[in-house]
């Protein structure tokens, strides 16, 4: 099959699966409601519209703005790493958030600004600060060179990680409500989630598809894509700049949810090929339909009680990955 | 006309100088090659003359004007580079790859492809012979394929001078001959100055009208190949004994080896020519 048929199939999938998972999440969960119920709860005010308006219909959108936004956060970072490997946490994005939020949880900070906890705020600080500082060890190198910055990531993550786990250690009674932040969960989101996320993450998809063909020539390596004409420097810092945003936006809304950035891009590549301009919105788009199921099955499992989603996404996407990869390889053999 | 001049050019990476008081001329529409031994510069120099080492010093005007002063943009419009072949990371089809030269010359994102490029994409493709590959990937291509595809983007990137790092190497020798009789072709026909970084003499020797041969990072010799080519100044950049001969078919020196000490094959029916 040509590539813009397999283009034009997947994106109608696409579509119709988020539909259907959209209204799957409204309908099922602890209390389980007929369509009947759903239409009358959403416009002429039945017993369920607390459930479905602001429980059910906001976490599934946020659900969705969440994998979207690490599914494309990896989408970049893998094109601005050369490396299919790397994920929105390849930075120290994950280690920085869990240790803010475990040294809020240390510190016994119980404020809220904007409706947002502490714990939120921390987490999203500190990874900012992380990254941050990652950013400008390694430009103080002057290497020139994005493995620099890859490895100074690698270690002040580990260093974050074992600060972390050092805390977690002191406090065990913390243990639980970290989790949270270590394994990821939509449980608590609401609509102010879903206004914090979604005008960034159409900002950010916006700015990196227009500057996808600028990607593509940096999926080159830097000096072919400065023969080419491709202001290097500048495009390398928005695009950093976007996709820690992303991934620090999701975590402070959701915890770590681990692997949607890694896998969605890779398996996007495999099927629509690695040109920026389509794999960015298709990344975002498979990230944003494959969270909602997730999140469905976290929450219906083992109903009441929920699994973290980490589990999920990492459960289910590391076999269908695999098979993707076996198969591709395959075909391409 | 001078297309590039070079003065008293310093350049490497983080902070080591490779190149040093490096100063030629390239004149348009001419065929340059630069030749010495692994490490002597000439990948670097290559890159120095597109602005592409992080350390630069000295002089390169690029059509009278100074590189440290023009924007990438600006150099790309002028000089196309060639690297040499790597696995791609990201499997790009040959199409897609030829296309992103063009990218200098599109001046909206939002209008895609014009009337132009599309001729352009086109043209480079037929040029360099891959028209029927344009719907493959650039992993299920040869060496020799993937060379002609870098070429093609090169093309497709219209710029008066097209800068090639070893454009030989990992190549058969049909190849690497098909490859440089492209390169004259687009040279004469097609008036584009051309640079090569070359590590096989014998092969740009009758391809080529000027050589610069580095050593240590200094130009050790130059001159065009029929008066820079001899024993001493083969024995000075390569630390080589080597024998000379002409080449019948081009009339210009040839290198012959030497496999016993100071001994060439008496059968060699070409004529042995001592320039030293």
């Amino acid at each position: 099959m040509s590539r813009r048929k397999t283009t034009w199939l997947f994106l109608s999938l696409l579509i119709f699966m988020t539909l259907a998972g959209l209204l799957l999440s409204v309908k099922l969960g602890a209390v389980s409601m007929t369509w009947e119920e759903i239409r009358t709860g959403i416009f002429s005010g039945g017993q369920f519209k607390q459930i479905i308006l602001h429980l059910r219909l906001p976490r599934a959108i946020l659900a969705y703005l969440v994998g979207a936004a690490l599914a494309l956060s990896g989408a970049i970072l893998q094109g601005y790493f050369r490396n299919p490997l790397a994920d929105p946490f390849v930075l120290g994005v994950s280690s920085g958030a869990s240790l803010g939020a475990v040294l809020s949880l240390e510190l016994g900070l119980s404020w809220a600004v904007f409706g947002f906890s502490s714990q939120s705020w921390l987490a999203f600080f500190s990874s900012l600060l992380l990254v941050g500082s990652v950013y400008l060890v390694s430009e103080s190198q002057r290497s020139g060179r994005s493995e620099s910055l890859l490895l100074t990531g690698i270690a002040a993550g580990a260093m974050a990680s074992a600060l972390t786990s050092f805390l977690l250690f002191r406090r065990s009674d913390a243990y639980e409500q970290a989790v949270f932040w270590l394994l990821g969960s939509f449980s608590l989101s609401g609509w102010k989630e879903v206004w914090l996320m979604l005008p960034y993450f159409l900002l950010a998809l916006f700015i990196s598809a227009y500057f996808a063909p600028e990607m593509n020539l940096l999926a080159l390596g830097d000096e072919v894509a400065q023969s080419l004409g491709c202001p290097v420097k500048s495009i390398r810092r928005l695009y950093l700049f976007l996709a820690t945003l992303l991934a620090s936006f999701s975590v402070a809304v959701a915890g770590i949810i681990g692997f949607v950035g890694l896998i969605v891009p890779h398996s996007v590549r495999l099927l629509i090929g690695p040109d920026h301009r389509r794999l960015f919105i298709f990344s975002g788009l498979t990230g944003g339909m494959m969270m909602i199921f997730c999140d469905l099955l976290a929450r219906t499992i083992f109903a009441p009680s929920e699994i973290p989603i980490g589990v999920i996404t990492a459960a289910l996407g590391a076999p269908f990955f695999i098979y993707l990869l076996n198969h591709h390889t395959r075909r391409s053999s | 006309m001078k297309l590039i001049e070079v003065k008293n050019l310093e350049a490497g990476y983080n902070h080591q100088p490779v190149l040093h008081g490096i100063s030629f001329d390239l004149e348009a529409e001419e065929f340059l090659a630069v030749c010495g031994p692994n490490g002597s510069g000439k990948s670097t120099l290559i890159k120095a003359l597109q602005r592409l080492t992080p350390l630069a010093r000295g002089t390169v005007n690029l059509e009278s004007k100074n590189i440290f002063r023009l924007k990438s943009r600006q150099i790309a419009s002028r000089l196309a580079y060639v690297p040499q072949v790597s696995e791609p990371v990201f499997d790009f089809s040959v199409e897609e790859t030829v296309a992103m030269g063009r990218y200098v010359h599109q001046e909206s994102k939002l209008t895609g492809q014009s009337g132009r490029d599309r001729f352009q994409i086109d043209e480079a493709m037929k040029l360099t012979g891959i028209t029927s590959l344009r719907h493959k990937k650039i992993s299920q291509l040869s060496g020799g394929e993937r060379q002609r595809v870098l070429i093609a983007r090169a093309l497709a990137q219209e710029t008066p001078a097209l800068l090639l790092d070893e454009p030989s190497s990992n190549l058969d020798i049909n190849f690497q001959l098909q490859i440089y009789h492209l390169l004259k072709d687009l040279q004469k026909d097609k008036k584009k100055t051309i640079l090569v970084a070359e590590h096989n003499l014998n092969l740009c020797i009758p391809y080529c009208h000027q050589l610069i041969f580095l050593k240590e990072g200094q130009i050790a010799a130059s001159g065009p190949p029929g008066e820079v080519i001899n024993r001493e100044v083969i024995r000075r950049v390569f630390e080589l004994e080597v024998e000379l001969r002409e080449n019948t078919s081009s009339g210009l020196p040839e290198i012959s080896f030497i496999h016993s000490a100071g001994q060439i094959n008496p059968e060699a029916k070409s004529k042995v020519v001592d320039r030293s």
